[in-house]
């Protein structure tokens, strides 16, 4: 049993359930990257392509790329940027069409 | 995995390890509580304990949310959900904590309509979309999740949502620390200082435990690198004869902390001058209520509340087990009558609750123990 916020049909990164592990109970923080910012909100994304709407107002102003420490929907520290061989693309690759 | 490989690398695991050990003095044991319930759940994940020499023990402390929300503010949640109307919310491990008129999970089944959350913001986006109910946010945690309730409650203010109220079970992390400095039942020689709450409140919080207290403070990340690294950081301070407040957590943690997130914390907060924590008993100045200016989204002052104090099942022991005295293998209950499907104790809930992270993950070493004492 589980349930949790799935944004515009983006994977389910924000899973909370009873029988396995409550992110948001375990003090749990996640690093995520801005794919895109409107207003005090930010369409974030971790490492494995999941998707969800973080708050910002604890952050200041933040850019696409930029990466952010989050818990419960909300960005709790801005942080640092990745070295350039750890770096997160802010969008997917573009598929290289086969010739 | 990226981020995550560096610090779960076994060659640097494994020196860290033999640097603790050159250490240790012989004969002595260490005591090191980790306070966080996060750090928890990784020392028994990727067997840290078994890294650390024989005489370095680590003990738990009261840093799981879940864990020591008492059974009677349970059955206060229990009593809003039942009010005509009123659609409770909560996070999904509030759903199996037993009360004394059972879970969360055993009222929706009587009838109630208590929902699992994410976020305090979704419990406010359930409030805009049902204007004909109330909805009724069950706040539980520490202040890394605190901020996240007072900014919920301030966008509330901001959207005029007038159906959104919060039952605030909000608890403070440094007067649990000073309560257990103070017991009896317990030496300690250092904390492992919590990770995502000194995010918010910083380092300087824990001062007072280094200075007046002459104990080392290690703030640490939760990785097993991170927790093997702040116990080497807290064994070099003993090895100098200093206690100190440090930051092994340097990529996250600012000495300062967030001071957005506080701001918005005093803005909707206050502390409260007493609250019951389980195990610990009432600490006071331990918790978090309204301030006046926003006493109207208090989900206390809208309903009627029993606010009985309810006593813990005779045979749980998660009082001895919070305050680090009990290890949760040696809980009369643990494993037998009391196990993650049907928990006994809230530490059995929480996958950050020691005995739930002992069940999942600590059977070797129980083996082990057991076979010492045969």
């Amino acid at each position: 049993m589980s349930a949790g916020r799935v944004d515009d049909g983006a994977a389910d990164l924000t899973a909370c359930s009873t029988d396995g592990e409550c992110i948001t109970c375990g003090d749990v923080a996640v690093p995520l990257t801005v794919v895109s910012v409107a207003g005090s909100d930010a369409r974030c994304r971790d490492k494995d392509g999941r998707e969800e709407s973080v708050a910002l107002e604890f952050v200041g102003p933040v850019d696409v790329g930029d990466r952010v420490l989050v818990h419960a929907g909300v960005a709790i520290e801005l942080l640092p940027a990745a070295p350039a061989e750890f770096a997160e693309p802010a969008e997917p690759a573009e598929p290289v069409s086969e010739v | 995995m990226r981020f995550v490989d560096e610090y779960r690398d076994p060659d640097l695991a494994r020196a860290l390890s033999a640097q603790i050990a050159a250490l240790t003095e012989p004969g002595r044991h260490y005591k090191f509580m980790e306070v966080c319930g996060g750090h928890t759940h990784a020392i028994y994940r990727y067997g840290v304990h078994d890294l650390l020499p024989e005489n370095i023990e680590l003990v738990h402390g009261p840093g799981c949310p879940v864990c020591v929300i008492p059974m009677g503010r349970v059955d206060d949640g229990i009593a809003i959900a039942e009010q005509p109307g009123v659609i409770l919310t909560c996070f999904g491990d509030m759903m199996r904590v037993p009360g004394g008129r059972g879970s969360f999970l055993e009222a929706n089944a009587r009838g109630t309509d208590i929902r699992m959350v994410y976020s305090p913001l979704d419990a406010l986006r359930i409030a805009r979309e049902n204007p004909d109910r109330q909805v009724v946010f069950y706040a539980i945690g520490f202040e890394t999740t605190a901020p996240s309730t007072a900014l919920t409650v301030l966008r509330a203010e901001q959207e005029g949502v007038e159906n959104f109220s919060v039952m605030c079970s909000h608890v403070t992390i440094i007067p649990a620390i000073k309560a257990i400095l103070d017991s009896p039942d317990l030496r300690l020689d250092a904390f492992i200082g919590p990770g995502h709450v000194s995010t918010v409140i910083g380092c300087r919080p824990y001062e007072f435990i280094a200075r007046e207290h002459g104990k080392p403070v290690v703030c640490a990340g939760f990785e097993p690198l991170d927790v093997l690294q702040s116990v080497h950081m807290i064994m070099k301070q003993l090895a100098e004869g200093r206690s100190e407040v440090e930051n092994q957590y340097g990529r996250v943690v600012r000495w300062d902390g967030n001071e957005l997130a506080l701001q918005a914390l005093s803005r909707v907060f206050e502390l409260r001058p007493f609250f019951e924590w389980r195990g610990l008993g009432s600490i006071p100045q331990s918790a978090l209520r309204f301030t006046p200016a926003y006493a109207r989204f208090d989900a206390e002052q809208r309903y009627a509340l029993p606010g009985v104090r309810v006593a813990d099942p005779k045979a749980c022991q998660c009082g001895e087990v919070l305050k680090g005295v009990l290890k949760p293998w040696e809980c009369k209950v643990f494993g037998t009558a009391c196990t993650p499907e049907t928990p006994i104790g809230t530490c059995m809930v929480s996958s950050e609750g020691a005995c739930a992270a002992y069940y999942n993950f600590g059977q070797y070493s129980r083996e082990r123990l057991d076979l010492q004492v045969l």
